[in-house]
């Protein structure tokens, strides 16, 4: 603020913001830089938000859309609630029946598909976000009575007891073997271990896996 | 207690299966020692075997439309 030499204050060379701070009133020159301020806020928020829809995927929900799987090489067209997950879509509206639902948390590998060429828990996986991907359950190995090789060989090798795990069991082995023809026991150990069977077939299914020729990449 | 006193004297007894006049041991045992397969291996590792599970679907029949909820009961009444 100016100051005389006297120490007074010289209110002719002030600014008109000061005058206004010492009135309590508003100047003309605050009161169109506040318009100016935001209206310029409003127009980059505005902008940002558009960006923002453009870039986000689009909400859908929360009742039942329309979506297109493909599955065993057949594209299925259902509607399914966006949060359907794909074992639940599979079973309830597809009626294939061979992937069970056992823990429904991820743990069991009762669920096991291949998605994509990887064996995935699909209690755990959304239909929604299925789409456009390579679907296989255990329904879509054997072509007409005759079995996949894999399937034949946990029959030879008795895999199985109570069969409750067994599709799982099977897609998860034919996952494997179409990564690694020819595992060790230990690779097989390990690919197989997320996959739990309570009748204790663990022997089983390990010679069935390590016995199993001619799987080719699906 | 000696050593031998623990073992129970029919099991030290050598195996001399008693011939049966009504059923006679076979002479070449036909399943002992052979692998059998199992009749419902091929439907069960085809995923094709049905289970009650998969029969009486819960969840197909009754589904709740709230994420979270509790079930306060059932109007059955349209369904008789």
């Amino acid at each position: 603020m100016a100051k005389n030499d006297q120490g007074g204050t010289d209110l002719s060379r002030r600014s008109p913001e000061a005058k206004a701070d010492e009135t309590g009133t508003v100047s003309r020159r605050d009161f169109f830089k506040t318009v100016g301020v935001s209206s310029l806020a409003t127009s980059v928020l505005t902008a940002v938000e558009a960006e923002a829809q453009a870039t986000a995927p689009r909400a859908v929900g929360p009742g039942e859309v329309p979506i297109r799987l493909n599955i065993n090489g057949r594209t299925q067209n259902l509607t399914v609630e966006p949060r359907m997950t794909l074992l639940d879509a599979v079973r309830n509206k597809l009626d294939h029946t061979g992937s069970k639902r056992v823990c429904d948390r991820g743990s069991c590998g009762a669920c096991t598909m291949i998605v994509d060429g990887r064996a995935i828990y699909s209690c755990s996986t959304l239909a929604i976000e299925s789409q456009g991907k390579n679907i296989r359950t255990v329904e879509g190995l054997a072509e007409g009575t005759a079995l996949h090789p894999v399937q034949q060989a946990f029959w030879d090798n008795d895999g199985l007891m109570c069969g409750f795990c067994t599709p799982g069991f099977v897609m998860a082995t034919v996952a494997l073997l179409e990564k690694i023809p020819n595992p060790t026991p230990e690779q097989a150990r390990k690919h197989l271990d997320g996959n739990i069977c309570r009748c204790g077939t663990y022997v089983g299914v390990l010679e069935a896996a390590l016995k199993t020729k001619g799987v080719s990449r699906g | 207690m000696a050593e031998d006193m623990r073992q129970v004297p029919e099991v030290r007894a050598a195996a001399t299966p008693t011939k049966h006049e009504k059923y006679p041991w076979p002479e070449k045992p036909a399943l002992l020692s052979t692998s059998v397969k199992r009749l419902d291996g091929p439907v069960k590792a085809s995923g094709q075997a049905k289970y009650a599970y998969d029969i009486n679907r819960h969840s197909r029949r009754c589904r709740s439309g709230e994420g979270a909820g509790r079930e306060g009961g059932a109007a059955v009444a349209q369904g008789r």
